[in-house]
């Protein structure tokens, strides 16, 4: 298998560096791209609109609450299209909302990550991620 | 007066055709009047051709019809359409009625009976006047009554909107506002990484300043939110085993070693809401204990049935809240504190206020000046 790429779908400058430093203080070294919304995340998904078509294999961090298209909207565009629906994708979000939890998992999530948890630090979460795809194998 | 009892009338039958046209509303006005004495004139034949079908016309009783239809013209057409109908029988009851029969010789006692007749009759218009005007003045003021009955309810529907909208406002501004927020705290927590050991301590210092009151401003937020979702988030009415609650408290705040927190005499049972009454014991627990001065403090919850209500106490032997707080404690962001010595949002009372009361019960504080201690005692209606 080859590199994971990951695919950061976050419109908050901030948290796209909050996720840059983690990676850079845990020594991960898997290229990132970013996409500010959803218009923008499947544009890199299926290389249209000039941007270049992400290569495999590759996972997903998702916000929830986006401009243009957000994180739901995305899930259930992704679900439907045959050569995106395996995707791996992690929900990161500050909304510890319940019904937004279930939502999620309904669309078949691998994880629902709280950007800011008492339980866990945002470092905790990225070292999980790494772990994750150090370990699980991904579809094809 | 017969102003208002033209204008009403005309705004009846205006009402009653439906026409809404200036032009034939005025033409009506003008009308009304003379309708009015036609329809006096109209009852009185009415009366003369009843009491020549009832009686023979020297049967006597001459103004036997008369009374009647004075009284009814006065009411339906106003006084002056009623003194007509009295005019008009005190010359044709004699003329008809009265020996000599069909005849304009009035000896005394034809003047003496009509003259009776008339006295009683203008007794009946005016009679038939104030029953008139009461009847208006009540319309008007039943009119009146309506209109202020219309208007509060209005005043109640903005009233309900701007309190929905201000929850909302008050909702939305703490959750949104937290949002950028973080990316302060976050900035700043990287900054104070990156450059320590390359700075002087002053920097280092307004860097941990400005973290903390970031911080200080995501509790006040917090707080806020917390505020604006009382009763939002109420969940179902279920039986709450108050010592549980208690106790589950005592691990949450998790006080220090030396402080003791217990439930004094008997726990009623209880079904309402089990998240708001927890927010209200916890939010006062936690006071007690955080306000105490002494690591042995102790803080007790007792309960006691009062039929509807059961009233609580959270009491405390700490020390004391002055008696010129006793009231300003209870509004939002108000602290006795300084922020920098104990740290809260000076929502906790503000948020237990709020539902206490929305639970039909009401709060208050007792702490004796003389003496060591708190006690808030709130009541918590059966009935939610």
């Amino acid at each position: 298998m080859g590199t994971v790429n990951i695919l950061l779908v976050e419109d908050d400058e901030v948290d796209v560096k909050a996720v840059k430093r983690a990676f850079r203080d845990l020594k991960i070294a898997n290229p990132i791209v970013g996409a500010v919304d959803g218009v923008e995340a499947l544009e890199i998904l299926r290389g249209e609109n000039g941007k270049e078509k992400l290569a495999a294999p590759y996972l997903i961090m998702l916000d929830l609450n986006m401009p243009r298209m957000g994180g739901f909207e995305f899930l259930s565009e992704i679900r439907k299209d045959p050569e995106l629906q395996r995707s791996i994708v992690f929900v990161m979000t500050t909304s510890a909302a319940e019904e937004d939890r279930v939502k999620a998992y309904d669309m078949n999530v691998s994880g629902y990550v709280l950007k800011h948890s008492p339980g866990h630090s945002f470092m905790e979460a990225i070292s999980m991620l790494e772990h994750f795809w150090r370990v699980v194998e991904f579809p094809g | 007066m017969t102003e208002i009892c033209q204008t009403r009338l005309s705004g009846i039958s205006i009402s009653d055709t439906g026409v809404s046209s200036g032009e034939s509303a005025a033409g009506r006005s003008l009308a009304a009047p003379v309708l009015r004495y036609l329809w006096a004139l109209a009852i009185f034949a009415v009366a003369i051709a009843i009491r020549f079908l009832v009686l023979p016309v020297e049967a006597g009783l001459a103004f036997l019809t008369f009374y009647p239809a004075t009284a009814i013209a006065a009411l339906l057409c106003g006084t002056w359409p009623g003194m007509l109908v009295v005019a008009l029988g005190a010359v044709i009851g004699p003329y008809v009625f009265m020996a000599p029969f069909w005849s304009f010789k009035f000896p005394l006692d034809q003047i003496f009976s009509a003259a009776t007749f008339t006295l009683s009759g203008m007794v009946v218009c005016f009679i038939a006047h104030r029953m008139r005007h009461r009847t208006t003045e009540v319309s008007l003021l039943n009119a009146k009554l309506e209109a202020a009955v219309e208007r509060l309810r209005q005043r109640e529907a903005e009233l309900a909107t701007s309190n929905g909208e201000l929850e909302q406002f008050a909702y939305v501004a703490s959750h949104d506002l937290r949002a950028p927020l973080r990316g302060i705290r976050n900035l700043a927590g990287w900054i104070k990484d990156d450059v320590t050991g390359k700075v002087d301590d002053e920097a280092m210092e307004n860097l941990d300043l400005l973290q903390r009151r970031a911080e200080r401003l995501d509790l006040l937020l917090e707080g806020l939110l917390e505020y604006s979702r009382i009763g939002r988030m109420d969940g179902g009415v279920e039986p709450v085993d108050i010592r549980r609650v208690v106790s589950d408290i005592a691990d949450y705040i998790s006080p220090p070693p030396g402080f003791s927190l217990e439930c004094r005499g008997d726990m009623p049972e209880l079904a309402t809401h089990r998240a708001a009454l927890e927010q209200v014991l916890r939010n006062l627990i936690s006071n007690a204990v955080k306000h105490h001065d002494r690591p042995d403090g102790r803080v007790a919850v007792s309960c006691h049935d009062c039929g509807d209500s059961l009233e609580f106490s959270v009491t405390d032997d700490g020390p004391g809240i002055p008696p010129e707080y006793h009231e300003s404690i209870f509004k939002m962001f108000q602290t006795l504190k300084s922020r920098d010595q104990v740290e809260g949002s000076g929502m906790g009372l503000a948020i237990v206020k709020k539902a206490v009361e929305r639970h039909g019960g009401t709060i208050r504080v007792e702490s004796d000046p003389t003496r060591r201690g708190t006690a808030f005692v709130f009541t918590w209606g059966k009935g939610v």
